[in-house]
């Protein structure tokens, strides 16, 4: 907060501070804003040809035929699922992980480097791997539970599920299953390294008074560590958050292309994303750049509400100093 | 203020979209009249004769490991014609250069020659971006004589005919064609004394004596193409798919009928499909097949490789046979090719042009193809090839159970379907329709819908 | 008593160990693959170690695409990319912090907001834009558009809020310019959130395709992920055996680069200055 110094000092920051942001906001305003301006436009027009540029006229229709689209809200609750679910799941755990890494000594270095490695193995391994995991005859998880009696299960299968709306959900379960194990792996280890990160910007003094105040362990985290972490958690929920309305790549490496197992025709792991790039198809068909950018529109519109929702309930609890 | 911003922004973007949609492009219209036949002719004359410098670039979009011999072939042609220089890149794969030449297109920096699907003709005539390539082709100095053009199957001139309006060709085939063909387990049909099936109803009565004998289905279709397995069977049982137009047919008895043949079958387990097979799981049937997972399959011609069964891999070696693929009715046959084919963008020079053209003829001589068709399985596009020395040479050597002998194998095969092989027509719907096909086709199989409210869906929305 | 505390500390490890093998599983994967031969790795059900090392894979996946080249070309490009982000986030980051101004919430939202679009739709315009420029297959082309990253300047803005008030005051007092508090106190209070954006980018130009497969048309301009995607396919299929040795390959300095500023990371802040 700056103190009440002198109304000069007020103009040279207001100065500086827009200097300091000429770097950034041009970058942005060329390779960001402008596309988005250019998105919303197009959004707006019908039977545009992308290459040439003709269109009929301008229109919301296009906006009204995808929020009728029973494709389109499959894919709004897809993409629920990944960021309510899937990612406070994974940033508890990586919470877990976190504390319970700062907390050793032995090794922790050794560790540490392990937990990183997701973030650089290839993303064509992984897909592939966890595709082995799942796999209904040779399956790491379906030879687990062999162990312990259990049938294999038909992790991603469509066998009989468009003609069996039991069959169909049961089949929708195992996939939102499937998606979660993978998010997680996914996600854990960016977040284990970013809050372990903010755990050491606490500073060892508070845990020192603590511990010759005889503070039970619980109280510790509560009183201590949660608030002083929370400028971490509060980033770590945010970005992670867009980032999951963002998914897409994760669903395409379990379920390909078609969004959903072999024998489906609902698309039935569609996220938004996926949405728009199925729209957009090959570029070429009249309409379908612009029905994409009429899904990436209201995909941000929902994404900015979200956010600024949680910004502004999460305020009081997120302690900077 | 920020209002004020958005409006001139707003304002901008129309003017720059509408002088986008409002310039002509540089695309000489097809050149029918004498000022641009001449003008052509100069070309000629000045990349010829005056052996004028001349700089062309061509992307391509193929596997990394093919791409040699295509590197091959084009410095031949600059050896050939050293006053023209390829600038020659490859793009990855098919999908990702499709995507990469509309992208160019609307920002005028396509390249001079590259090889497209043929789903994408459509779409780039309609806007200019390619040209009419028959005047070079019927040329008297480069392009081809009579008895030259006959020497290409007519299936593939007439797929570049019909791109277009009539009397155009804005395509030439690529040797990237293939075509599916039945490869089935040598081994076991000899035991049994069988001859490769002709019929559907051979291999459903053959798939099941299979999966009585061996608990294993018979038969697999692969669904890396889509549609294929719907389009071939149902036009084999007479459903036209698409109409003259170009609209859809499909909701139809044949359809139906069709449909139902695979599917009883598929309830029976006497027909499988790759997501069903434990070691396949994807869209090929190549690694079920080798582990005796099933004994036939329908698959690209070019996929041979894999479908032939290796020690390192655990496999137990057995002897594989290539077939034509089966018929429902032998005297009226239908099997279909696949591939790219190549087309010159507008955004070029006359003397460029002239250029593109020879490097297409080239990339398309019978004795710089020997190579490349040899080591990717891909078919010929020529009747005079089979004579080239070393190709007939290839195509005849003997059966030793070596990965040149079968695909070899594979090739003849294909081979000898040439006489009925067709071209995959092209319409504004048939993309989508291909798609809704292969998605619906899945559906009915593997996920047990509804035949008929499945094809009266896939109707309604591609019509 | 002392039981007790051993017997948690070795739950402790045995849960971390636990889950860090299955956190590595896919790392060990690439790895065992990039060891097996073609056939091998094309085996159902897969085996869980190669059965006969093939050390020759990698200097096969080496020879089929300029693989030093594309190196290269990111290095370049992560060098500058590295660069340039990272002082246009410290400043940014700086301004959102510290410093009073109109419009300033809206502002930061507005660079939040840049987060929330899908980066399929951005390419498109961009890459008119790009070609517009004449910029095609240019390394500019290919840093700019990543020197934007709203992530990094949210990230170092958090961290830059934690430092206390009474040290900017000192400093002000004290007739320290903005610029000068930023570089003497703030950037080493915020060191390791610093050297953590910046492996973060490091991280995103190795993996990013989509972008750079667009506007590299010319083969010796293409980054690593370029390769990796592209130089393994025959027909429709891919070697693995092959692709997985690239992959551990350009793994490689990724894992290097973690274990040299492992360290920052996790050093914490240096608290000083202040009394009390």
């Amino acid at each position: 907060m700056v103190t009440k110094q002198n109304k000069k000092d007020n103009l040279s920051y207001t100065k500086t501070a827009y200097i300091y942001l000429i770097p950034a906001f041009t970058l942005l305003a060329i390779f960001v804003l402008y596309p988005i301006i250019n998105t919303i436009i197009t959004s707006f027009k019908l039977d545009y040809k992308f290459l040439t540029g003709a269109f009929t006229e301008f229109n919301i229709r296009y906006y009204h035929e995808m929020l009728k689209d029973p494709v389109f809200r499959r894919a709004c609750v897809n993409t629920s699922f990944i960021a309510f679910v899937c990612v406070p799941a994974s940033m508890i755990s990586a919470l877990v992980v976190a504390l319970a890494l700062n907390s050793i000594k032995r090794f922790k270095q050794l560790l540490i480097t392990l937990y990183y490695l997701p973030q650089v193995t290839n993303v064509i391994a992984a897909g592939f791997v966890f595709l082995l995991i799942f796999n209904k005859n040779f399956g790491l998880l379906n030879t687990v539970l062999g162990w312990f009696g259990i049938e294999p299960v038909a992790w991603i299968s469509g066998s009989g599920i468009a003609g069996s709306a039991e069959l169909y959900n049961q089949s929708y379960r195992r996939c939102l299953f499937v998606l979660f194990v993978y998010s997680m792996w996914q996600g854990l280890s960016l977040k284990v390294i970013l809050f372990l990160a903010g755990l050491q910007n606490i500073n060892p003094q508070y845990y020192q008074v603590a511990q010759l105040d005889g503070t039970s362990k619980l109280n510790v985290f509560r009183k201590i560590t949660w608030p002083l972490l929370s400028p971490t958690t509060i980033y770590i929920y945010v970005t992670s958050s867009i980032t999951a309305f963002k998914a897409y790549s994760m669903v395409v490496a379990m379920f390909s292309e078609k969004f959903g197992p072999p024998g489906d025709n609902s698309k039935m792991m569609i996220t938004m994303v996926g949405y728009i790039l199925e729209q957009l198809g090959d570029y070429l068909k009249p309409g379908a750049v612009s029905r994409a950018s009429v899904a990436a529109v209201v995909l941000m519109l929902i994404v900015m509400i979200l956010t600024a929702l949680q910004l502004g309930i999460t305020k009081r609890g997120v302690h900077y100093k | 203020m920020l209002k004020k911003i958005l409006a001139c922004a707003m304002v901008i973007m129309m003017s720059v979209n509408l002088g986008a949609c409002g310039s002509g492009t540089e695309s000489a219209p097809t050149p029918t009249s004498p000022a641009e036949a001449s003008e052509m002719a100069a070309a000629i004359k000045s990349v010829l004769d005056d052996k004028k410098e001349v700089k062309i670039s061509f992307w391509t979009g193929t596997g990394q490991q093919n791409f040699p011999f295509i590197e091959k072939m084009v410095n031949e042609f600059q050896k050939e014609y050293p006053n023209i220089a390829v600038d020659f890149t490859n793009q990855g794969p098919v999908i990702d250069l499709m995507d990469k030449l509309t992208q160019n297109i609307v920002s005028k920096t396509t390249p001079t020659l590259s090889n497209i699907n043929p789903t994408y003709f459509l779409d780039y005539i309609d806007s200019e971006a390619i040209i009419d390539l028959k005047p070079y082709y019927d040329n008297a100095e480069i392009g081809y004589t009579d008895g030259e053009k006959q020497n290409f199957y007519p299936y593939l001139m007439e797929e570049a005919s019909k791109f277009g309006p009539d009397g155009t060709m804005y395509g030439f085939p690529t040797t990237k064609k293939t075509a599916e063909v039945l490869i089935y387990n040598k081994e076991f049909f000899d035991a049994h004394n069988w001859e490769a099936p002709v019929t559907w109803d051979e291999v459903a009565e053959y798939s099941r004596q299979i999966k009585e004998e061996t608990g294993m289905p018979g038969f697999s279709f692969d669904i890396a193409y889509v549609e294929s397995a719907f389009k071939t069977l149902s036009m084999q049982w007479g459903s036209p798919y698409l109409t003259e137009d170009g609209a859809a047919d499909i909701n139809n008895e044949a359809s139906r009928e069709a449909i139902q043949f695979y599917k009883t079958n598929y309830d029976l387990g006497y027909f499988t499909t790759p997501p069903d097979m434990p070691s396949a799981g994807g869209n090929y049937s190549n690694s079920g097949f080798v582990v005796g997972e099933c004994y036939m399959y329908v698959g690209a011609a070019a996929g041979i490789y894999y479908a032939i069964p290796k020690e390192e891999s655990g496999h137990r070696i057995f002897e594989v046979g290539v077939a034509p693929i089966p018929q429902k009715d032998p005297n009226h046959p239908i099997a279909f090719s696949t591939g790219e084919d190549y087309c010159i963008f507008s955004n070029s020079t006359a003397e460029e042009r002239v250029a593109a053209w020879l490097l297409i003829q080239f990339l398309n001589r019978d004795d710089q193809n020997v190579q490349w068709l040899i080591n990717t399985g891909n078919l010929p596009i020529t009747s005079s090839m089979v004579e080239q020395p070393e190709y007939k040479a290839f195509l005849e050597a003997d059966a030793d159970g070596s990965i040149d002998y079968y695909r070899a194998a594979s090739i003849n095969a294909a081979l000898k379907m040439s006489g009925y092989t067709r071209y995959q027509q092209v319409s504004p719907i048939s993309a989508t329709l291909a798609s809704e096909c292969g998605t619906m086709w899945q559906s009915v199989i593997i996920g047990g819908a509804d035949m008929d409210t499945a094809l009266e869906a896939v109707a309604a929305k591609v019509n | 008593m002392k039981h007790k505390l051993i017997f948690r500390k070795s739950l402790l490890y045995f849960f971390l160990i636990v889950v860090v093998i299955l956190v590595i599983i896919p790392f060990y994967w690439m790895i065992a693959t990039s060891f097996k031969s073609e056939a091998e790795s094309l085996r159902m059900p897969p085996t869980l170690y190669p059965h006969k090392i093939i050390a020759g894979n990698y200097k096969e996946a080496l020879l089929l695409a300029p693989f030093l080249r594309y190196f290269f070309n990111t290095c370049t490009v992560a060098l500058f990319v590295v660069g340039i982000s990272t002082t246009v986030s410290v400043l940014s980051a700086f301004a959102f912090a510290r410093l009073e101004f109109p419009g300033k919430q809206m502002l930061f939202f507005m660079v939040l907001t840049t987060m929330m679009v899908p980066q399929e739709m951005l390419i498109i315009t961009n890459f008119s834009t790009i070609a517009r420029l004449g910029w095609l297959n240019t390394y500019r082309a290919l840093i700019l558009p990543f020197c934007i990253n709203a992530f990094h300047i949210y990230l170092l803005r958090q961290n830059i809020m934690q430092i206390s008030d009474e040290l900017y005051i000192a400093a002000r007092i004290d007739g320290l310019s903005n610029f000068r508090y930023l570089l003497k106190v703030v950037l080493p209070q915020i060191k390791s959130t610093v050297v953590t954006a910046m492996l973060l980018s490091m991280i995103w130009i190795w993996n990013t395709f989509a972008w750079p497969n667009l506007v590299t048309t010319q083969d010796n301009m293409r980054l690593v992920s370029n390769g990796l995607k592209n130089a393994f396919t025959i027909n429709s299929s891919i070697r693995y055996d092959l692709q997985m040795a690239a992959a551990t390959m350009v793994t490689l300095p990724l894992i290097l680069a973690f274990v040299c500023t492992r360290k920052y990371i996790l050093s914490g802040i240096v608290r000083g200055g202040v009394k009390g």
